[in-house]
């Protein structure tokens, strides 16, 4: 038997998904939770092997709650079923330590399924793992955009911003745009400076 | 000369300028803000408001600019409610300094906030204010569907109080419109029947007056002295200076009219004494002419004689004192002006000039030089003091439009984040357990595979709900900020056509109406390349720097051609406002079959940091 917990702060949402699991001869349904705060008091204290929570919940949010049920790797197994279907939101659930994320409106085999996979020592996320890891990196500073580059070969050749934004098919203030920005996210005084710095880079050659 | 309904009225409406002492005392708004330091916001805002309403009584110039302050830090602090109470006391300020347009603008906007935040008492005293000023325009129907829906609101939420006072108000309208005396009538007295209920004794003293006055209009004069004279007697106890010296003012015109000069006199004699120690000028004035009149009448021309002599005296007195007040307003003017670069250099020239001529020159020359370049600068201040007022309002004028914008968005922003919330968590959660009980049935029998159709449509309609919802605010936005829902934009997209690329530089995160709007225009944009640009990719880059944030958008669709794209079309116009009311621009650059790029940029100050 598959001892499984469920918190959602809609008992509409927990009575539907009770109704699927008792029905089922492998689970047995050990606590329902309409509060996560009552959640994460009560749960670590009770052998459980998996639990099915919501994110979005008003006492205490989905993320919060997987830390505080997420102990090491011999703990229950943590699925997250949510209404949202945003990457930047399923990608905040796995960076938590969650071990699956399911939308809410998927069929219940769906959902069975996901629960077996994640049993199986998976982690089951609706993206590829890497974007989801990747996804908080894009901030890190100091890189050009394919557009950038594309300005500054151009520069580098010698042309000069009214030539560039006519090979471009664009105007002279988004070229001057891209080459301010250029400058500042690189930290270089001037053009020539940063056709260098590029080069030593190799973004260009 | 009779002291007519429409006259009485013009003296209730316009106590503008009732202390004149006050008017001309510095008033300092600094010295109230560090006097409230630290005071928790509440408290401050009860102060504030207290402040405000007597300032709009005694000197209403402060009282805008007080009004303004308070309503930019309630903004800061997303203070709807109490920004709207603010704007529409603001409002009256105006009103009271006779500038109707202003006062409408600002009284619509505290009605938006109120229909935002459903504050229906809040919209209905909007409309009670807006019937106030069509009516002194003269725009008289639009003055009584205003006061008219007003009355509606009120009476459905049982306020007899501003029921009251409404009604009174649409009878002034009435009588004055459409002489419609009868009609009146039956307002004053609905006005009392509601005031009674809830014992306001200076309403019902108004309505009484009214009806008094009405009745002197149809030479029911008998009539007319029990009205007032009711009237009178509750302004007795209330003992407001103001209203009692109205009253006597009245009922000595009645007297008067029916021949009754002795007291007459003795009434306008009451009216005079009040008048005089409130200095109420205007009345003073008014009361000084018509005891002369009576004691002319009663054939005591010496008195008559005095009267006419104080009446001209208080005029006399009168208009020095508003000269003195404008040649201090003048003289603080031309003082700031001399402190202008060019002005100083004019004035160094010319009396470097009159040195050196000094000696060559005759001196009948001097002297028409001196005066010639007297009125050179004349004029030349003249141009400067004028061009700097222009420049002032017209500056006045762009910051309050963006304060207005800024506050709407905010208001819109908070509506919507409310409603994608509903959408999200009530009927959201309900189709997943609808979804969860359909399934549960999917092993019975398919008759005509109406299960799949019906499973179908659940699926369509908790897409639709989910993309309604993400429309309206998505989560991300609200939960992890721009950058990362800028990488959520296309969830919801049909992206076989359309590629999204999105490129955050060195995001730290903004402040939560800036991210907004930025949020807003990229969907704008974006809706018009997957409406209308044909486009195969989308590039958004988003950069933070530390003097400037900018955004560039790009597609590779149709394009379009510049100057044929109305700079008043709603889309454009939506996006130009927003982002003005971030202090930042958007510009455009596309060409017929060379895809569109909008760059939008935010110079960083120490203002933007916190818009």
């Amino acid at each position: 038997m598959i001892k499984i917990a469920l918190i959602d702060d809609h008992p509409i949402i927990t009575d539907g998904l009770s109704k699927v699991f008792n029905e089922h001869p492998d689970f047995e349904v050990t606590g329902v939770y309409n509060s996560s705060l009552k959640a994460a008091e009560e749960l670590p204290n009770k052998a459980v092997d998996v639990i099915l929570s919501d994110v979005s919940m008003p006492d205490m949010s989905g993320y919060e709650l997987i830390q505080k049920l997420k102990k090491g790797k011999s703990g229950p197994k943590v699925i997250m079923l949510s209404m949202f279907v945003e990457k930047s939101i399923i990608a905040s659930c796995y960076q938590m330590g969650a071990d699956g994320y399911t939308s809410k409106s998927e069929s219940t085999d769906k959902i069975l399924a996901t629960i077996q996979d994640v049993l199986d020592g998976k982690k089951v996320f609706p993206f590829p793992i890497k974007e989801l890891e990747a996804s908080d990196k894009d901030n890190k500073g100091g890189v050009l955009s394919g557009r950038e580059i594309e300005i500054l070969k151009l520069v580098a050749e010698g042309y000069s911003s009214k030539h560039v934004a006519d090979k471009l098919f664009l105007s002279e203030l988004t070229v001057n745009t891209h080459r301010r920005n250029m400058l500042k996210k690189t930290n270089q005084p001037n053009v020539a400076a940063l056709v260098n710095y590029a080069k030593q880079n190799q973004w260009i050659v | 000369m009779m002291l007519t309904g429409k006259y009485i009225r013009r003296f209730l409406l316009s106590c503008t300028f009732l202390f004149f002492c006050q008017w001309l005392a510095a008033y300092n708004i600094d010295s109230l803000v560090t006097t409230i330091g630290q005071v928790p916001l509440d408290d401050q805002h009860k102060k504030i408001e207290k402040e405000l309403t007597r300032l709009r009584d005694t000197n209403p110039a402060e009282g805008i600019e007080l009004g303004n302050y308070w309503i930019n830090i309630l903004n800061e602090k997303q203070q709807s409610k109490k920004a709207a109470d603010i704007i529409l006391i603001t409002a009256n300020c105006y009103y009271r300094l006779a500038n109707y347009n202003l006062n409408l603008q600002y009284i619509q906007t505290a009605r938006n906030l109120y229909k935002m935040t459903d504050d229906q008492k809040g919209e209905a005293m909007c409309l009670k204010d807006m019937g106030f000023t069509y009516s002194k325009m003269d725009q008289n129907q639009d003055a009584i569907t205003a006061l008219q829906s007003a009355a509606e609101i009120f009476s459905r939420m049982n306020d007899y109080q501003e029921l009251a006072v409404t009604y009174n108000h649409m009878g002034n309208v009435l009588e004055k419109w459409k002489n419609d005396l009868t009609t009146a009538e039956m307002f004053y007295r609905k006005s009392i029947e509601n005031a009674q209920k809830v014992n306001d004794k200076q309403c019902i003293s108004y309505s009484l007056e009214f009806i008094g006055i009405l009745k002197s209009k149809l030479n029911q004069n008998d009539s007319a002295v029990f009205y007032l004279n009711q009237s009178l007697a509750l302004r007795k106890q209330l003992n407001n200076p103001l209203d009692l010296a109205i009253s006597y003012t009245n009922m000595a015109e009645i007297l008067e009219k029916n021949g009754n000069y002795h007291e007459a006199n003795s009434y306008y004699s009451h009216a005079l004494r009040i008048s005089s120690s409130i200095q109420y000028h205007d009345l003073t004035n008014f009361l000084y002419g018509n005891l002369s009149k009576v004691q002319r009448k009663k054939g005591n021309l010496d008195s008559a004689i005095t009267y006419l002599e104080l009446q001209q005296a208080l005029k006399d007195s009168l208009f020095n004192l508003q000269k003195t007040k404008e040649f201090a307003k003048i003289k603080a003017q031309y003082e700031d002006q001399l402190k202008e670069e060019k002005i100083l250099t004019l004035r160094n020239e010319l009396e470097l000039d009159e040195e050196k001529d000094k000696r060559k020159t005759y001196f009948l020359t001097a002297i028409i030089a001196i005066l010639g370049s007297a009125v050179l600068l004349g004029v030349i201040i003249g141009i400067m003091i004028y061009n700097r007022q222009q420049k002032k309002v017209a500056k006045e004028k762009i910051s309050q439009e963006r304060l207005r914008n800024k506050m709407i968005i905010e208001a819109e922003e908070k509506e919507r984040t409310r409603i994608a919330k509903d959408l999200h968590d009530s009927l959201g959660q309900m189709l997943a357990a609808l979804k969860m009980n359909l399934n549960s049935l999917s092993n019975q029998s398919d008759h005509n595979g109406q299960f799949k159709k019906t499973a179908q449509i659940l699926d369509d309609t908790i897409a639709e709900m989910r993309s309604i919802s993400h429309a309206m605010m998505p989560e991300s936005l609200v939960k992890n900020g721009l950058a990362q829902a800028l990488v959520d934009i296309s969830s919801h997209i049909d992206t076989s056509q359309t590629a999204i690329h999105v490129n955050v530089e060195n995001w730290k995160g903004w402040t939560t109406t800036g991210e907004y709007v930025l949020y807003r225009i990229v969907q704008e944009l974006l809706n018009n390349t997957l409406k209308h640009a044909d486009a195969k990719n989308v590039n958004i880059e988003l950069n933070q720097f530390e003097d400037e944030i900018n955004l560039i958008y790009e597609d590779d669709g149709t394009g379009f051609e510049l100057s044929g794209v109305k700079s008043d079309g709603i889309g454009l116009q939506n996006m130009n406002n927003r982002i003005s009311s971030i202090n930042g621009e958007i510009q455009f650059d596309s060409k017929p079959g060379s895809g569109t790029t909008a760059i939008i940029s935010i110079p960083l100050t120490h203002i933007n940091e916190n818009p």
